[in-house]
């Protein structure tokens, strides 16, 4: 499902080049739940970011889903990422002036849903994540676990392949922390979706099927392969 | 793309309501303003732009003020070319308190309805058979003492047909100090911008026959208004007039009606730069606190952007809806802003009708006033677009706020 | 705890994109204010009292300017000579004198035409005008009985044929222009001649007014009713500073309601354009001042430091606007 070859990314900053990733090899299969742990500046992020399409790399090859991202413009990608990927972030990253319904509606107009099915469908996506009777709250009106689970009902509404979370769990506390990743274990084992996490959070990371460590841009073990 | 999500452009608007409510009402301002000033200008200028191609005006030129001596009248139609001369002057008188001051014409009824006919319309006249036009003219010819009133002007003094109207000369006093007595035999409405409707016109030979009772100096004309026959250049006739005159006893000044009114408009002096520069200003000031706001609107908007983008919006998507909200909230303010100047109008002419009696916002000035809302708003969102459509979305994410 | 000025001043350079355009926004509105200032100053300036409260004005009954008035050469002589409440000068010479006014067309050196007073004076009206500081800047005074005449100061750059030395034609007759001359009242926009040459040049027989000065104590008021019963000299009589006053009457309410609506509208214009240019700077940096608060700097300090910085950027652009 997702695969890295020889992939190479180097940021600059202020005149300095600072070499992220170096000729990395990666192979995550479909189906799969994938933590990615390391130290600061590891370049788990990075990896994240290329899987999503939100950020292109330097030389190498990524493939997800079955598309060679390397050489889209810029709106095939931002297509691409419609179709296929789901993010979560950190800090939930709900539009503010949205309510919770409204937020999940929001992917799904780059889909060919009419109006009533967008609604429909997120009241759906709100529904798998237990948010049925919240769907007129704004985000400032949510706790933060329930902001998050927002945030995953807005990652699976377009039913995409992939889901991405960034440190899902950092801004929570550990009992509901432990509900996001329940969730997530669910959304990977009942509907089958690949989920790359990226994660400071070894509790967190042992719900997943597997972890990777990362370190100056290189797997650390060998289970990438 | 299926579709654009422009319900955010409506949330937006609603959830910073204080910014939004602030930027049309300044955007309203400006616009207003725009529309009021530019229309004391181009109701200034009106009479300019809609005179009568064919008509020319013989003044003194010493002075406007100077009176032609009558015989010129006789002079200037044997000229060839002209078809019609028409006496034209000015009475100065007020209805009974000197508050109530208007302009007063002396003219030569029937040369006057006729070289008028175009300009302006007669719609109410007394009884009788004919036309509207026939009847005033009928009217006019029987009784000395007859005038006609625009309709503005018979609103606000609520004169009919046949109400007696006395006016105080204040340059053509009565020895005896009391009142000319007028009587009201038509009320007509301006059909072009160079006639206003705060007017009267009564007869001149009226004016004439009791100041020669009156005074032992000579009665004279301030203005003669001549119709060119068709086929005649006006320049040549112009030159024509003036040359009779050239040796006295008083020289002349021909030119053509809108030169005349035009010399009107310069009298207000530097105005309508004056004016200019208040708007030019005052719209500049608004078009940067605008782009200041979407700067700032957009600025909290990098992070929100970046979700969008992940999401799957492309960039011309997320710039799309930033330049939509900029758009229509300066919109919004020039629709306000137009329509109050459009409701103010009617207002603003009663209280300065001695100056500006065709103060009316034109529908061009309208026009002009909402494209300006719709540049402002494009302009003030080209850089908060332009910023948002380059944006990284890894970048956006990565931004506070 | 305080904090420290130097807070506001490196703020001002960091944010340079975002203070320069709130530095514009702010010059723009400090703009507008001033034009409304301005104009409010120019419209009081308008309304102040001027003209000589003992000057008194003779005019034709009825008639509220110079320039619908007229005063005929007996009517003059009568009063000039006769009336009791004109003051003598040292001579024993009645301080009085009758003028001609008429607004002649003359070419602006812009080019375009324009109209310019003249005023065709006697002897005695420099002795009547000398309050205003009148000055002779250039040249000399017209020769009595001569076709000459002097310019005011406010015109000589304007019009066309307004330096000493030029020729200025009414109608048929040459007038010469021989000095120049300093008013501080409106008298410096005049052309001034003497009035006997000046009424057989325009074919003018009678004088628009009269004005002299009166004897201390004069009842401007019970004088006025007199004069306009009086069979034999029908008059006008008001003191100058009431004259004057009469004439911006004349424009007043058409201009009150226009300067009137002129300031309210751009002051609205100016402090919402104020508040949303502060408005957007308090919000774009919410996020700092929680910092700041959550570093333990007081409430007070904060709101001070931003009150300094927006009020030194407000004043250095203000200065410069």
């Amino acid at each position: 499902m997702i695969s890295f070859e020889k992939v190479c990314k180097t940021y600059r900053r202020g005149g300095e080049e600072l070499r992220v990733l170096a000729s990395l090899d990666l192979e995550i299969p479909a189906g799969d739940f994938v933590a990615l742990m390391g130290p600061s500046g590891s370049g788990k992020s990075t990896i994240l970011n290329l899987a999503g399409g939100l950020d292109t790399a330097d030389s190498g090859t990524v493939s997800v889903a079955s598309e060679t991202l390397n050489r889209m413009s810029s709106k095939a990608l931002a297509q691409w990422r419609a179709r296929h990927t789901g993010f979560v972030f950190q800090s939930f990253n709900l539009i503010p002036v949205l309510n919770a319904v409204e937020n999940v509606t929001l992917p799904l107009l780059n889909t060919p849903l009419k109006g009533a099915e967008r609604r429909k469908q997120a009241e759906y996506a709100l529904g798998i994540v237990g948010l049925s009777d919240r769907l007129k709250h704004r985000p400032a009106q949510l706790s933060g676990g329930q902001e998050q689970r927002v945030a995953i009902a807005r990652a699976i509404a377009t039913d995409p392949d992939v889901i991405l979370a960034d440190e899902p769990t950092g801004d929570l506390d550990r009992d509901t922390a432990n509900e996001v990743m329940e969730l997530l274990v669910r959304l990977n084992e009942e509907l089958g979706k690949t989920i790359l996490m990226v994660t400071h959070d070894q509790v967190a990371a042992d719900r997943a099927k597997r972890t990777l460590h990362l370190d100056k841009g290189e797997l650390a073990d060998g289970s990438a392969a | 793309m299926s579709g654009t999500p422009w319900f955010l452009v409506r949330k937006h608007l609603r959830v910073h309501w204080v910014r939004t409510t602030l930027t049309v009402t300044i955007v309203s301002v400006a616009l207003l303003l725009f529309c009021i000033l530019t229309t004391f200008v181009t109701s200034l200028t009106a009479a300019v732009d809609q005179a009568a191609s064919n008509r020319i005006v013989v003044q003194s030129a010493v002075s406007l003020f100077v009176e032609l001596p009558l015989d010129y009248h006789g002079k200037i139609a044997n000229v060839p070319g002209v078809e019609s001369v028409c006496k034209l002057q000015w009475f100065g008188g007020y209805y009974q308190d000197e508050k109530n001051s208007f302009a007063q014409f002396a003219i030569d009824d029937e040369v006057f309805l006729q070289q008028y006919e175009n300009d302006l319309e007669i719609i109410d006249a007394p009884p009788g058979d004919g036309s509207l036009l026939d009847r005033v003219r009928t009217a006019m010819r029987a009784d000395r003492r007859a005038a006609i009133v625009g309709e503005g002007l018979a609103d606000k003094h609520g004169w009919k047909i046949g109400d007696p109207v006395p006016l105080t000369g204040k340059i053509f006093p009565k020895s005896d100090g009391s009142a000319w007595d007028f009587t009201v035999v038509g009320i007509y409405i301006p059909k072009r911008m160079n006639v206003d409707d705060q007017t009267m016109y009564f007869r001149f030979d009226y004016l004439e026959e009791t100041l020669t009772q009156e005074q032992d100096q000579p009665i004279g004309c301030g203005t003669f208004f001549v119709h060119v026959a068709p086929g005649h250049a006006i320049d040549e006739v112009i030159a024509n007039i003036d040359a009779l005159f050239v040796n006295g006893p008083q020289k002349t000044l021909t030119s053509t009606e809108a030169a005349f009114s035009a010399g009107f408009v310069s009298m207000f002096g530097n105005l309508p730069l004056f004016f200019g520069t208040i708007g030019g200003a005052i719209v500049f000031a608004v078009l940067f606190s605008v782009v200041n706001t979407m700067l700032l609107a957009a600025r909290q908007r990098i992070r929100e952007a970046g979700v969008m983008k992940a999401l799957g919006f492309t960039n011309r998507t997320v710039a799309t809806l930033m330049l939509v909200e900029s758009v229509s909230i300066c919109v919004i303010g020039g629709l306000v802003g137009t329509g109050l100047a459009w409701v103010l109008s009617e207002g603003i002419r009663g209280v300065v009708s001695v100056m500006f009696p065709t103060f009316a916002v034109a529908p061009q000035t309208m026009l002009i006033s909402l494209g300006m809302s719709l540049t402002i708003g494009l302009l003030a969102g080209l850089a908060p677009t332009v910023m948002l459509a380059r944006l990284k979305p890894v970048e956006a994410l990565r931004s506070e706020g | 705890m305080g904090l420290p000025i130097g807070y506001s001043a490196r703020n001002l350079t960091v944010r340079r994109s975002s203070t320069a355009l709130t530095a514009i926004g702010i010059a723009l509105t400090v703009g507008v204010f001033t034009g409304v200032v301005a104009l409010y100053q120019g419209f009081v300036d308008l309304y102040r009292p001027r003209g000589s409260e003992s000057a008194g004005i003779y005019l034709r009954p009825g008639a509220s300017s110079e320039g619908e008035s007229g005063v005929t050469r007996e009517q003059a002589n009568i009063i000039i000579k006769g009336a009791d409440e004109i003051a003598k000068n040292a001579n024993g010479e009645p301080l009085a004198a009758a003028e001609v006014y008429l607004a002649v067309y003359m070419n602006k050196l812009s080019g375009g035409r324009t109209n310019v007073p003249l005023r065709g004076v006697q002897r005695m009206s420099l002795e009547l005008h000398a309050s205003g500081n009148l000055d002779l800047l250039e040249g000399q005074w017209p020769t009595w009985g001569a076709n000459e005449v002097v310019v005011g100061a406010g015109i000589t750059g304007r019009i066309e044929n307004c330096r000493v030395g030029d020729t200025i034609r009414l109608n048929l007759t040459d007038f010469k222009v021989v000095g120049m001359f300093e008013h501080d009242g409106m008298y410096r926009g005049e052309i001034w001649g003497d009035a006997e040459n000046m009424m057989t040049a325009l074919e003018r027989p009678v004088f628009q007014r009269i004005i002299a000065e009166c004897k201390p104590g004069t009842d401007f008021e019970t004088l006025g009713a007199t004069y306009r019963d009086n069979k034999q000299t029908p008059l006008k009589f008001i003191s100058e500073r009431e004259y004057l006053s009469s004439q911006t009457t004349m424009l007043g309410p058409t201009l009150l309601y226009l300067a009137g609506g002129l300031i309210v509208i751009m002051g609205t214009a100016a402090i919402l354009g104020a508040i949303i240019t502060m408005l957007a700077t308090v919000t774009a940096r919410t996020h700092e001042i929680g910092v700041l608060l959550a570093i333990g700097f007081p409430r007070g300090s904060v709101f001070r430091a931003f009150l300094m910085e927006s009020c030194s950027s407000d004043c250095s652009v203000g200065f410069s606007a």
